[in-house]
């Protein structure tokens, strides 16, 4: 069922998102026409440039608001009566949530590299700008060999969806928490979110305390160690910090919606 | 085992107590009328069976069991508002229906939008007030189910539509399942009712057959009705 959750809410979301990415890619084309033919024609770059900065806000704009609003809107507003009624499992609502949340974001992210790309490919330099991402990747394979660096990069695109996933979790479970405030939702959900900061400083203060020579020690382990597994070292402790506090707010949303949900 | 069972079940709303240690057995096989004031916990009631509240204390049971992914596959609900997604065409909603139910029976839902004009590549936003509810209603009926909740169905439409839903629910609903009908006005369901249930202040006061309140009272429901809520 999970599947079938995941297609509904790709087709809710991408029914806004992909038009806007269209469009983002069109103004990225103009936007590489105007910094180069139409150069000399001052008045329509400035348009471009203004149309190309109001798109490339929007999708940035909507990517957050798509990722609150399909939370709050469609679980705990009126079209929650139908989520909650489907024969679903309230873990797969939460997963849904938070893989459509990581997914949007990090495809938000391609897409602003692949509008950067495309106006660069534009300027007369623009041999020279991949030569020089491309001489980047020469440098690095040779220093650490190809098949380490595809592991790098695909374990910087992993932590980076967990940590987009995590994000979106802390958001799910504030507003979720803030629905049990009655009359004052969104302002319990935003109270909620500021406490849980406050509640992960608090505690890696704690930790550290408990543990006063942690920082020493790592940086012995990091010392000895190569600089590649130096940074495998760093991806795996940021892997295990989030994945432990994203467990933590996938457990409050699902208590929060499976054992108290309280739809209005 | 009967379909449909509270047992002490109570629910608050803050202080107020919206549901006060109801118990209910319903059978399988027939028509309901759960019946009651504005604010007496009819819905409350409903959304209980169907998960969307928890109780503060008691159980409310469907075929022995809990709401859950369980019970949500063989219950049908009509909420008493809008509740699908507005920009969702009938076709797109038919299909979701489709995936998530499996006892949604897509021909019965074609025969139902039949005959009402209603394209099914309309939009629900382009709807008017009464075509939205009749497609939720055809949505809710073309599943063969265990129970259908329908809250309120007929509040808020004009008295045409009111003869096409309540049509549409003794005409589609399966003959051995429960149809549990919530509603203030008893003249315009009470000819379809097997079964009575008055439900005061969060309290089941009558629970009855409807042949039998009019063999002992001497007057029909409605007028029951406007004796016992006498404002």
């Amino acid at each position: 069922m999970l599947t079938q959750l995941m297609k509904y809410e790709f087709k809710a979301v991408g029914r806004i998102m992909l038009p806007l990415y269209g469009a983002w890619l069109i103004m990225s084309i103009l936007m590489g026409l105007a910094v180069t033919i139409l150069e000399k024609v001052v008045a329509v770059g400035i348009i471009i440039g203004f149309l190309y900065g109001a798109v490339t806000i929007a999708c940035v704009v909507l990517t957050i608001v798509m990722v609150i609003q399909r939370f709050y809107k469609n679980l705990l507003g009126s079209e929650g009566y139908l989520m909650f009624t489907l024969p679903v499992k309230t873990a797969s609502h939460v997963w849904n949530k938070a893989i459509s949340a990581a997914f949007w974001i990090f495809a938000g992210v391609v897409m602003g590299l692949l509008s950067m790309g495309i106006i660069v490919m534009f300027t007369e330099g623009y041999t020279e700008s991949f030569e020089a991402i491309r001489m980047f990747f020469k440098i690095v394979t040779g220093f650490l060999g190809a098949p380490k660096v595809v592991l790098l990069i695909v374990e910087i695109i992993l932590l980076a969806l967990l940590m987009t996933g995590e994000a979106a979790l802390k958001i799910y479970a504030a507003i979720s928490l803030g629905h049990q405030w009655g009359s004052h939702r969104i302002l319990g959900a935003i109270g909620a979110y500021l406490a849980f900061g406050i509640v992960e400083v608090v505690l890696s203060n704690i930790i550290f305390n408990l543990f006063p020579n942690m920082e020493q020690d790592l940086e012995r382990i990091f010392e000895s160690a190569s600089d590649f597994m130096e940074m495998q070292l760093m991806i795996l402790i940021m892997a295990l910090i989030v994945l432990v506090l994203g467990t933590v707010y996938f457990l409050v949303t699902y208590k929060m919606l499976d054992k108290r949900l309280n739809l209005e | 085992m009967s379909i449909f069972e509270c047992r002490s079940l109570t629910k608050y709303y803050g202080k107020t107590k919206a549901l006060d240690n109801i118990d209910l057995k319903l059978e399988a096989g027939q028509i309901v009328g759960l019946l009651g004031p504005n604010g007496s916990g009819k819905t409350t009631m409903i959304k209980l069976a169907n998960g969307l509240l928890q109780p503060a204390g008691g159980q409310i049971l469907i075929e022995g069991e809990e709401p859950g992914p369980g019970t949500k596959a063989k219950v049908a609900y009509l909420p008493d508002r809008g509740f699908l997604p507005e920009y969702m065409t009938v076709e797109a909603l038919f299909k979701l229906y489709g995936d998530f139910f499996k006892d949604f029976n897509i021909k019965k839902a074609d025969q139902m939008l039949d005959g009402l004009g209603i394209k099914k590549t309309d939009t629900l936003k382009k709807m008017s007030k009464g075509t939205k509810e009749k497609i939720q209603l055809i949505l809710v009926m073309s599943r063969d189910a265990k129970i259908y909740f329908l809250d309120e169905p007929i509040a808020g439409v004009d008295p045409a539509a009111r003869d096409y839903i309540l049509r549409t629910i003794i005409s589609n609903y399966c003959e051995n399942s429960l149809v549990l009908i919530s509603t203030h006005l008893i003249a315009d369901v009470e000819s379809v009712l097997d079964d009575v249930v008055f439900i005061k202040e969060g309290r089941v006061v009558l629970h009855k057959a409807a042949d039998i309140i009019r063999e002992e009272e001497g007057k029909n429901i409605d007028g029951l009705f406007r004796e016992v809520f006498k404002c």
